[in-house]
């Protein structure tokens, strides 16, 4: 396991700069103050870091859209997968130093546990040793 | 007669993508079988066919799946063959798609009428 880049929890607000050291395809990078840039391994949830952590969820919700069948990220039952950040809701991502929680809307260009297991793959070094639990709670059928 | 053999090393982890579960919801199992059940020829309609207070042909436990459907079926078809081609026909997609086995698939045909395609 690999010693994440030394940001203590609390560090000094504001500190600039964009909070994706790499970002991935997703819709501009989020704009939370005291970036902590997370690098490989499980990014080390600091008490009160809420920075941190949503930058991570964050992460793992782009990475898993831009696998292959996966439509979109679905609320789970209930809408209980989600993470709340600050100002908005991230659903269908929720993580916690025991676990990461994915659920998602698929398509059915392939076998669901082929989607499932290459979204596990694509969150695997986000998520350290935390099993990724996907939860495949809808599908697209074409021509419905 | 007894053999002595080395400590055996504990299980490693399994690998990044096996890491977790999967899983399934009842409606995407629904969709399925309604999808695989149409694609029979002499299947005209299909509808899910849930306890009142779900509406859905799939219910998932564990890696086992049960379905339930209505199906519409043309006249004049065979009607014993017809259904043991649709139970081998959803069964087998739900397994492709899903990983899933059927334990139990329900079939009712509610209705003959129509044309043979």
């Amino acid at each position: 396991m690999t010693a994440a880049a030394p940001t203590g929890p609390g560090g000094p607000p504001n500190s600039g700069g964009p909070a994706t050291s790499r970002g991935p395809t997703g819709p501009g990078s989020p704009t939370s103050p005291g970036g902590a840039a997370v690098s490989g391994g499980a990014a080390s949830v600091g008490g009160g870091a809420g920075s941190g952590a949503a930058t991570e969820e964050r992460l793992i919700a782009d990475r898993a859209l831009g696998c292959r069948g996966v439509a979109r990220l679905s609320g789970g039952p209930f809408g209980t997968v989600a993470t709340y950040l600050p100002g908005e809701r991230l659903t269908g991502v929720s993580a916690d130093e025991r676990a990461v929680e994915i659920a998602i809307v698929a398509t059915l260009e392939r076998p669901l546990p082929q989607t499932a297991d290459e979204v596990r793959g694509a969150v695997a070094d986000l998520a350290g040793d935390r099993p990724v639990h996907v939860r495949i709670d809808d599908i697209i059928v074409e021509g419905s | 007669m007894t053999m002595t053999v080395p400590a055996q090393r504990r299980a490693p982890l399994p690998s990044p993508e096996r890491r977790g579960r999967t899983e399934i919801a009842d409606r995407v199992v629904s969709k399925i079988a309604c999808v695989a059940a149409a694609e029979v020829p002499e299947v005209r309609d299909v509808q899910p066919r849930g306890l009142p207070w779900t509406p859905s042909a799939g219910e998932v436990h564990g890696d086992q799946a049960v379905v339930r459907l209505n199906v519409s079926v043309a006249y004049p078809s065979p009607l014993p063959a017809v259904a043991a081609r649709l139970r081998e026909h959803v069964i087998r997609r739900v397994a492709a798609q899903t990983g899933l086995h059927v334990t139990r698939l329900d079939i009712t045909m509610t209705d003959v009428g129509g044309d043979l395609p």
